[in-house]
């Protein structure tokens, strides 16, 4: 068994061989409820740029958590903080592309309260936050990018979590919890959709720009040449339907090679 | 004269002491203390959130089973109260009314339910405050939220309730006042009245929310109220994911995994964080599912934005 383990850490699998790859896809913070269709527009996708890797998206952290733990995948979309939180996971997998929106590979939080709401930072520990998990590293990185310059640490707050940064905005908008953590490029997105929903909130805080999430590989598990099949078709961006497509769904202007 | 001082004493330091009383701590346990999950049956539909609560909940979780019926173990009190559980996650009516009952003596372990269809009918908060919860119904409010998501030119609504759901109706009025959205209600008693109901106020209204109201909508007056919609061109949204399967434009119903997940969260806050069950109250559940019939929505010409429909966690048709 152990030169099983030994061997199959040594010898990535080679290409073409008859065994699918596997790419999951966690991204508590994006907008794209339809997996369905995430789904097969990637497999298309990865299809189409001669990858055979079956793509499965989470929706929810623990599922995604007990997965990569019972089946490890090959190709991993993830957000940064995970990779922290799990010091195994990033020894196990290396981060190669990272997408970029608005000229950047980051984005920002906002905590937001009711327009007419007279809550401030010093009044927040004792309320209930809305927001998507962020697993303890991610909590450990809210400390630095947003709560630690108002005194704060995440452990004297208290978070309801919801599936969807768009279910926490609402939560707030209707009045059922008293603050929200959600992407400011959600806000803005949901914005687009109907005016009205951010006019019933209002900012109390922004936070530090967050890394936004990366595509890994299991090293020494996949091959290079089909890191470079999936580095590629990603790269040509746009001139792959598929591909723009995805883009478009996941609102990334553009792939870039991860810095290392 | 001076017995009489000290019983002054007496009285100001136990009126200091206990006007502030704040009522029972609920930090019961460390951190590793067990949490108690009381199923009223072996129903499918409470699998889902006790297997998120269990994996959210980060302590130790016992699980016991009513199975439908107080007597079935008539041990199964004691067996629930011997290790104390930190707190009781309910699954259901009568898990949650049992829960209530058998902590009448031990009120400082604090109750959580979840999966009570019209929890109000239960009067599980009455004369306690150590019972928090999440309804098993969408708020209205989020309803409409969503409604106006996938067509943000909705402005007046149109329901038809009956006297079960005066309550709804009156939740959904608030909700609409505070989208500025205006509600077009007409009360009615019997299910034969429905379609009068719906005559007068269709041509008034944008859309039309249909609630679960078993009285008000018999299978023939969803079919009758499907092709309305369609003739009239008017977007329908229900509570339920058939809703959409059924031929209407929209559903949004709440997501039960979540439901567990939340109920995890509201648990720890209480366990970890000194919040009180009184202050939680009965949440409203936050996870969605939203289920859009594209067929439907390009019969009545409703033009969908893309980035609404990626909102959709089920797109039915095309």
């Amino acid at each position: 068994m152990l030169l099983t383990a030994v061997l199959l850490l040594c010898c990535p699998r080679p290409v073409g061989s008859a065994s699918f790859s596997s790419f999951y896809y966690f991204n508590p913070d994006s907008t794209q409820s339809n997996l369905t269709r995430l789904k097969e527009t990637m497999d298309a996708a990865l299809t189409s740029g001669g990858l055979t890797c079956a793509f499965q998206p989470f929706v929810r952290l623990r599922d995604f958590e007990a997965k990569i733990v019972d089946d490890p995948p090959d190709f991993l979309f993830l957000p940064e903080w995970y990779l922290r939180q799990d010091g195994n996971l990033k020894k196990r997998f290396k981060p190669f592309l990272v997408p970029v929106r608005q000229g950047t590979s980051t984005y920002r939080k906002v905590l937001l309260v009711a327009a007419d709401s007279d809550l401030t930072m010093e009044k927040l520990p004792g309320v209930t936050i809305a927001m998507t998990p962020m697993g303890q590293a991610g909590l450990a990185m809210l400390n630095e990018a947003i709560f630690a310059a108002h005194g704060l640490t995440y452990d004297k707050l208290t978070f309801v979590t919801t599936a969807k940064d768009s279910d926490a905005l609402f939560a707030l908008a209707l009045r059922q919890v008293k603050a929200a953590l959600v992407s400011m490029d959600n806000l803005t997105y949901i914005g687009r959709i109907n005016p009205q929903i951010p006019k019933t909130v209002k900012t109390l805080a922004v936070s530090q720009p967050v890394p936004l999430p990366v595509l890994c590989y299991a090293q020494g598990i996949v091959s290079a040449e089909e890191v470079e099949k999936l580095k590629s078709l990603l790269l040509a961006g746009r001139q792959n339907e598929n591909v723009a497509k995805i883009m478009e769904m996941l609102q990334i202007d553009a792939w870039q090679v991860y810095p290392h | 004269m001076h017995g009489k001082s000290i019983l002054i004493k007496l009285i100001l330091f136990l009126l200091t002491t206990f006007s502030a009383w704040p009522g029972p701590v609920f930090a019961a346990g460390g951190p590793g203390a067990t949490v108690a999950i009381l199923l009223s049956d072996s129903e499918e539909a409470y699998a889902q959130p006790a297997a998120a609560f269990r994996e959210e909940i980060g302590r130790p979780v016992q699980v016991f089973n009513l199975h439908g019926d107080i007597s079935h173990d008539p041990g199964l009190k004691e067996k629930l109260l011997a290790d104390r559980p930190a707190l009781i996650f309910a699954l259901g009516a009568k898990a949650a009314y049992v829960a209530k009952l058998w902590t009448e003596e031990q009120r400082d372990i604090p109750i959580l339910f979840a999966m009570v269809l019209n929890w109000q009918r239960y009067q599980l908060l009455e004369g306690r405050d150590n019972i928090a919860g999440i309804a098993a119904e969408m708020a209205p409010g989020t309803q409409f939220v969503n409604m106006t998501m996938f067509s943000p030119s909705v402005r007046r609504i149109g329901l038809i309730y009956s006297p079960h759901s005066v309550q709804i109706y009156e939740q959904a009025e608030q909700a609409a006042a505070l989208l500025g959205l205006t509600l077009v209600a007409e009360p009615i008693e019997r299910s034969k009245e429905f379609q009068r109901a719906f005559k007068k106020i269709s041509p008034v209204v944008d859309a039309f929310w249909v609630l679960n109201d078993p009285v008000l909508y018999t299978l023939e007056n969803l079919d009758w109220l499907g092709e309305r919609c369609i003739n009239q061109k008017l977007l329908c949204m229900g509570q339920m994911e058939n809703i959409a399967k059924m031929g209407l434009t929209l559903s949004v119903n709440p997501d039960t995994n979540q439901i567990g997940a939340q109920a995890a969260a509201m648990a720890r806050n209480i366990l970890e964080h000194g919040q009180h069950p009184r202050d939680l109250g009965v949440m409203d559940p936050l996870g969605t599912q939203i289920s859009v019939n594209l067929t439907t929505a390009e019969r009545i010409g409703l033009a969908i934005s893309p980035l609404a429909l990626d909102m959709a966690t089920f797109v039915i048709g095309r």
